[in-house]
């Protein structure tokens, strides 16, 4: 699909919402990394977090009758459905909240794992133990400013604050971060 | 005059906010962007150490290379699929019966797909044609 390339994402969620299956498809192409890695930084398996990210678009396809550019960025809207999939996702695994206990996330993978893929989910289990720790707002903005790279602007409009607080937010987030990091 | 600037919280968000910008273009690194403003270090370093260490982890957070590309397809298929309105009972397209990561993939067998099995497996059982005893018995012409 050469030509999608040149489309914005306006002209793309507007043949979206006509029912073109393959502009919503650029638009997953677009935007499935920071979704995967906000679901990710929240969620002990890969796999799952690969399910949450369709499900995410999945959701944002049959919803987007109900989006209307004039209202919140499209990212924004992508992210509130992360949020509300992610409840849903610990609702179903029998979980009240997005802390899960750090002894439970450690039990083995059922193969052994390379090198290579043991060193990075060593560090993955690292950076949610360390974020885990943090407020859930704190966690948020940190996850969204910085793993999913949204601006400040945007970040305020998936966390429902202004761009003032949430610059306020961010500075008391990576204050508290640093205090838990040993460098 | 720094220090009046950076009176209020607010301030001092935003002046952390332009560094982080700054940083990000790759116009200044942490330790680069301190040593031009001493008077900020104590005040500034351990939020823009914290960053540094988030954004040298974003990587670990990439999905698998291939998995947007695969997903994609799958997605827009199933897009698709649906938009046609296939006849599916709703159960057979949420349920499966056995999911199991078996050498780093999802397997995944769907309701669907084991009852097509389970008929198979029915009418081969009970097929007439692989019960039909042969009419002459091979033993009698080879005697």
């Amino acid at each position: 699909m050469p030509g999608w390339l040149e489309v914005d994402d306006v002209e793309l969620l507007k043949l979206a919402k006509d029912g073109e299956a393959d502009a919503f498809g650029e638009l997953y192409e677009r935007y499935a990394q920071i979704v995967f890695r906000y679901v990710y930084a929240h969620l002990r398996e890969r796999f799952d977090a690969e399910d949450l990210t369709e499900e995410v678009f999945l959701r944002a396809w049959r919803s987007l009758s109900n989006y209307r550019e004039q209202g919140v960025p499209f990212q924004a809207f992508l992210f509130k459905i992360a949020h509300n999939a992610l409840i849903d996702f610990y609702r179903r695994s029998g979980r009240s909240g997005g802390h899960m206990p750090i002894e439970e996330q450690s039990f083995p993978d059922l193969l052994p794992e390379t090198g290579e893929v043991a060193l990075i989910n060593m560090e993955h289990r690292e950076i949610r133990k360390t974020l885990d720790q943090l407020r859930d707002d704190y966690r948020t903005v940190l996850v969204l400013r910085f793993l999913s790279g949204l601006s400040p602007e945007e970040t305020s409009e998936v966390m429902g604050r202004t761009p003032g607080a949430i610059r306020i937010l961010q500075h008391r987030a990576l204050s508290a971060l640093r205090n838990l990091l040993e460098l | 005059m720094v220090s009046e600037i950076l009176q209020t919280q607010d301030e001092l968000a935003r002046v952390l906010q332009l560094c982080l910008e700054v940083i990000e273009s790759g116009q200044e690194t942490v330790d680069s962007l301190l040593s031009r403003y001493p008077e900020l270090w104590d005040t500034l370093r351990p939020p823009l150490e914290a960053a540094a260490w988030l954004y040298n982890r974003t990587h670990l957070l990439n999905p698998r290379p291939g998995f947007v590309d695969a997903s994609r397809q799958r997605l827009v298929y199933h897009l698709y699929y649906e938009r046609a309105g296939p006849l599916v009972i709703p159960w057979f397209e949420q349920q499966h019966f056995f999911c199991r990561h078996i050498g780093g993939r999802k397997i995944v067998i769907q309701p669907s797909l084991g009852f097509t099995l389970l008929i198979l497996l029915f009418i081969f059982n009970f097929n007439p044609a692989l019960t039909i005893k042969p009419p002459i018995p091979a033993g009698l012409l080879t005697q």
